[in-house]
């Protein structure tokens, strides 16, 4: 079962861009809101035209700009989950499941929606009218409707942005298991990084109307291809970098040197150890790198390889990925002093700036504590020393 | 007193009401989902002409249409079915004033259903026709409701257009208001008051209606609480 998507669709102040093909599972669209997911969604479903390109579902193609196929959203057969659940609010739960069974004969249609009663739990229920239900069953009201007809594709817009906190934990749960029962497709959007994450193995991360990156969750999470993809999953610490070594880079935007592990290391590289630099650095004070008069210390032939990858690259770790040690000849560890605090219920995040460092040109560094080391921590005199611990650093490219 | 105005007032209202009823409806739901843009508001000016100009202008022009100058009004003279100086006249006079107004609620209440409960029908197999027989009429029905008693209301109290057309013709096309007017003129202050009077009542029982639909309309699940 394959699910091939190419399309392309303008709209005034808007171009929505994007083609992927999704395999046997859940496949996620993760990004802001405006960024193109619904409208994606839409297209797929046969209620929005894309201006070019290509959908197939399996063998059935459901639009070819070029062949001017064109399916209505009814000979699709797919499933949508919207975000309001759409019900209608003049059929009872039970006429609401069996909306779309209209052509089966009377027997068969009773027999799958006691089927899908049974499955969604809301065989008490099924005289009720949408109005009378809870924001939970009125969610699987309008799944069980939706999988009644047996789609082949399920499409899911934020299924839970109608409903408060409390609520979506259990129901994530349900949808969770409903959806490995479930034989098909699902392609699940969500603004919320956590819950795509737990949702959904394979990701596609989008901004502006355009992928971003794609990819296994876990991959994408632990070295994002990009910038974009890795603010997109959540990292909020990138810095511009400056080649030094081959295996050392230069945080512009933090102030710092740091030694970068081998096998993270795009650019190509000999494996052999290098003193660490521990300590943040003189350059600083010229944050921005100029051919001429720069990195006195450093061989040339460094330097060049160094400017060619330069500015292509970043430097990222996630926040919680920060450490704070005590012993100051680790490597990347680094004097520091923070500038503001933001507390939530059982954690801390915490601005950083490294001592040393001149207001750097991208500002901050972010860490993430919880409680009982935030409680430690903040008895501690400055500096604090902070550590990069290198396995947790990664490359990645500019977008 | 002949009570034939008042019987002829109910027949050309509730007929006219009935002919602006599907055509008003067709417009609303091609105009309720269209996005907005120069011609939707072209079309829609056109549509709800009738409501802006003065009755005697429409009465005029259905004139120029249907009179025996007109192409239409001699082919349906050579049919035998003249319009000028008819009841179908009057009718066809107070369905167009009151067409606007079936368009406009009947739009008004369209609007009103959320658009991903009509994509909800169509992903799951209805076609256009009937998803709007299945989803659309039955939840905006209070809405459109309300424009068959306030459409209904304005055929029954329609003077200029219908006396230009139809004429004042007892027993045939004099309905009420043309009863009111022509009593006064002939000096029978009386018989003006009575029809007053009944206009009255009969407007009441369209306003307390009214408001009984409206009251309805908010509570869509007590609807059918007694199923």
């Amino acid at each position: 079962m394959t699910l091939y998507v190419d399309i392309e669709k303008n709209l005034p102040g808007f171009k929505l861009s994007v083609s992927f093909t999704a395999a046997n599972n859940t496949l996620g669209l993760l990004g802001s809101s405006g960024s193109g997911k619904t409208m994606t969604l839409r297209c797929i479903a046969g209620l929005l035209t894309p201006d070019r390109g290509k959908i197939v579902l399996n063998d059935r193609v459901f639009f070819d700009a070029e062949k001017g196929i064109n399916l209505p959203s009814r000979e699709r057969k797919v499933g949508y989950l919207f975000q309001n659940y759409a019900l209608f609010p003049h059929l009872s739960v039970e006429q609401n499941i069996s909306f779309g069974l209209r052509h089966c004969p009377r027997q068969e249609q009773s027999r799958r929606v006691a089927e899908m009663l049974e499955m969604m739990n809301l065989k008490g229920l099924k005289n009720r009218y949408p109005r009378q239900l809870s924001g939970g069953q009125q969610q699987r009201v309008a799944l069980a409707r939706s999988l009644v007809l047996e789609p082949e594709v399920l499409l899911l817009d934020e299924p839970f942005s109608a409903l408060d906190d409390c609520l979506r934990d259990q129901l994530e749960e349900q949808l969770r298991e409903t959806l490995g029962k479930y034989h098909g497709h699902s392609l699940y959007i969500t603004h919320n990084i956590e819950e795509a994450y737990r949702i959904c193995s394979e990701l596609l991360l989008l901004e502006e109307g355009r992928i971003a990156a794609s990819g296994l969750r876990e991959e994408l999470f632990k070295r994002p291809p990009n910038t974009l993809a890795a603010r997109l999953t959540g990292c909020k610490n990138l810095s511009r970098i400056r080649h030094i070594a081959h295996d050392t880079v230069e945080a512009l935007d933090w102030g710092c040197r740091l030694l970068v592990p081998s096998i993270n290391y795009p650019l190509p590289s000999i494996n052999y150890p290098l003193p660490t630099i521990n300590s943040p650095l003189h350059s600083i004070n010229s944050p921005l790198p100029t051919k001429g008069g720069e990195g006195k210390g450093e061989g040339g032939e460094d330097k060049d390889k160094g400017e060619g990858g330069e500015g292509n690259y970043w430097i990222g770790i996630r926040e919680h990925q920060l450490s704070f040690v005590n012993d100051k000849t680790l490597t990347n560890t680094f004097p520091c002093r923070t500038t503001s605090v933001s507390e939530s219920p059982h954690s801390v995040t915490l601005t950083l700036r490294l001592d040393g460092a001149h207001n750097p040109p991208g500002g901050n560094l972010q860490a993430f504590l919880y409680k009982d080391a935030w409680e430690v921590l903040h008895k501690q005199p400055y500096p604090w020393l902070v550590r990069f611990e290198p396995a947790k650093l990664f490359l990645t490219k500019e977008k | 007193m002949e009570l034939s105005p008042l019987f002829i007032s109910l027949q050309t209202a509730a007929a006219a009401t009935a002919a602006a009823f599907f055509p008003g409806i067709l417009a609303a739901r091609w105009l309720a989902h269209t996005p907005p843009g120069k011609g939707k508001a072209l079309a829609d000016g056109l549509l709800i002409m009738p409501l802006l100009l003065p009755p005697t202008v429409i009465g005029f022009l259905l004139l120029l249409i249907f009179g025996n100058r007109g192409l239409l009004g001699r082919t349906l003279s050579e049919w035998g079915l003249p319009i000028v100086f008819t009841w179908p006249g009057a009718v066809i006079a107070a369905a167009v004033v009151t067409f606007p107004l079936m368009y406009r609620t009947a739009r008004g209440a369209f609007e009103q259903v959320d658009p991903d409960m009509l994509d909800a029908a169509r992903t799951m197999g209805d076609t256009e026709w009937r998803l709007f027989w299945r989803i659309l009429l039955p939840l905006s029905w209070p809405g459109i409701t309300s424009g068959i008693i306030l459409s209904f209301a304005r055929a029954l109290g329609e003077f200029g257009a219908t006396l230009m057309l139809a004429g004042n013709i007892p027993g045939k096309t004099q309905t009420m208001p043309i009863a009111i007017y022509f009593a006064v003129e002939g000096g029978k202050r009386d018989v003006a008051l009575v029809w007053t009077l009944i206009m009255i009542a009969v407007a009441t029982t369209i306003v307390l209606s009214l408001n009984y639909w409206s009251d309805r309309r908010q509570n869509f699940a007590g609807r059918h609480k007694g199923k």
